[in-house]
């Protein structure tokens, strides 16, 4: 399976809840187009390729040549290439090169931490700050074992953190939620992410018939942050975006409806229309 | 006479007019206008009020359509339009990962307002950029395999593919409401 597009059209963020949400494994390639001034602190590329198992982040790399998480090793002064190539030697096929650095005696947990956050942790929240860019998601890409630590990042934490570091959400104003839109929670008890105090008072607030612009006037806050706020809720699913009719100061609706209309439609007429349809779909 | 009422939504572009043109008996009532907003930028028209087409398969028996207008905004015609209705289409086209997002829009929509069976009709199937059928169900935030709607690819422009998209969402209306009269 290979999806493709563009970063303007789906965004990093909703990128990601798909990959989670569907436990997909992968590789994601992203080719920048427009960058802003905050990518500089991301390693330069011409492309980035994040890898996901099961749903989860487990490697970052700008080239597909499997070197990248020796040499952060051998940078680091902790062991030198040819060490490292030898040590792999011993490991089975398909162990992570950190996990096999590890059982070998070679590195510890600590700095395999270290380097996951080095190689993953640490750039890809700046991967939001790619204006517009190709994108494309390949699940027949084989695991890199040679560039993996063995540890694993949500990618709904990392992109509540990319989306807390970006500074020009330009690309992103058409995907907001609506200023009269309310938004419902999708989970109910404590939140499995950290929210910081901002979203903290925003997640209070909504779920309570509150239009965004209300919960911005409660709070004395600009409409525009509290649309980023919920925005970041909608990517790392904890809320979805209930719209308003125009005109309507906010949907009066907490809760999904739940019976059908009372005129419903007798047996007779379906027998007669499926009939009727069929028909129609096999004769054509 | 009795009367089916059915709503096609979609975002711009999906085929939604197409649809109820292709399989109405008659004329389809049609309001669409040059578009002014950034949907000119997809199409020179839109539809600005809602499309309607008929089917009347019998004696005093037909079905209704009505499609959603184009823009992307939620206005009075829309509360008629689903309050009324019997069930519902979502046209998405498979190779706008753009439009999943307002396609989310309105399933959020319709899911608070009312219940009614529904089906996801994915028009552009063919196209080489077209997004596979299950990768789509899961950017509309369908995730549990056992808990979809029925989707079927759509060619709106073929009379044999819009039936049988209606035949799937009859038998999906069908079915609901034997499961609604035992659950009385």
């Amino acid at each position: 399976m290979k999806i493709t597009g563009y970063l303007s059209e789906f965004s990093l963020g909703e990128i990601f809840r798909f990959l989670a949400q569907g436990q997909k494994t992968g590789c994601l390639t992203i080719k920048p187009m427009e960058t802003g001034d905050e990518v500089t602190s991301l390693p330069l590329a011409e492309e980035y390729y994040t890898f996901f198992y099961h749903g989860n982040i487990v490697a970052l790399t700008t080239s597909l040549d499997h070197q990248e998480l020796q040499q952060l090793i051998a940078k680091r002064g902790w062991l030198r290439i040819p060490t490292i190539q030898k040590i792999a030697e011993l490991c089975a096929p398909k162990t992570t090169l950190g996990l096999c650095l590890k059982a070998q005696g070679a590195l510890d947990g600590e700095q395999l931490k270290l380097l996951f956050k080095q190689q993953v942790l640490t750039p890809i929240p700046y991967l939001f700050c790619i204006k517009d860019g190709w994108f494309e998601f390949d699940a027949n890409y084989p695991l890199p074992y040679e560039e993996m630590s063995g540890l694993t990042a949500s990618p709904m934490e990392v992109a509540l953190a990319g989306l807390r570091l970006l500074r020009d959400w330009t690309p992103l104003l058409d995907k907001l939620p609506l200023p009269n839109s309310t938004m419902i929670r999708q989970m109910h008890g404590e939140v499995p992410y950290h929210l910081n105090q901002s979203e903290r008072q925003v997640w209070e607030h909504i779920d309570c018939n509150l239009s965004i612009e209300k919960i911005a006037a409660t709070l004395g806050q600009s409409v525009l942050d509290i649309q980023k706020i919920c925005f970041r809720f909608m990517v790392v699913g904890i809320a979805e975006e209930l719209a308003a009719i125009a005109g309507e100061e906010q949907p009066a609706i907490t809760h999904e409806a739940d019976t059908m209309p009372l005129t419903e439609v007798s047996q007779s007429f379906l027998q007669g229309l499926l009939t009727f349809l069929k028909g129609k779909r096999d004769v054509a | 006479m009795e009367i089916m009422r059915i709503v096609v939504t979609g975002p711009v572009g999906a085929g939604k007019s197409s649809f109820i043109r292709t399989i109405s008996e008659i004329e389809a009532v049609d309001t669409d206008r040059k578009a002014t907003d950034e949907t000119a930028a997809l199409k020179a028209k839109t539809t600005v009020a809602m499309d309607f087409g008929r089917l009347q398969f019998g004696k005093n028996v037909a079905l209704h359509l009505y499609g959603t207008p184009g823009q992307e905004r939620f206005d009075f015609m829309w509360d008629i339009l689903i309050r009324k209705a019997h069930a519902f289409i979502l046209l998405v086209s498979s190779h706008r990962p753009q439009d999943f997002r307002y396609a989310r829009r309105i399933l959020a929509f319709m899911r608070y307002r009312v219940k009614i069976p529904m089906l996801i009709g994915l028009s552009h199937a063919d196209n080489p950029a077209a997004w596979p059928m299950e990768e789509i169900i899961l950017a509309l935030g369908y995730l549990s395999p056992y808990n979809r709607p029925p989707t079927v690819p759509v060619n709106a422009l073929d009379s044999a593919s819009v039936a049988n998209a209606l035949a799937v969402l009859i038998e999906a209306y069908a079915r609901e409401q034997v499961a609604e009269l035992s659950r009385l």
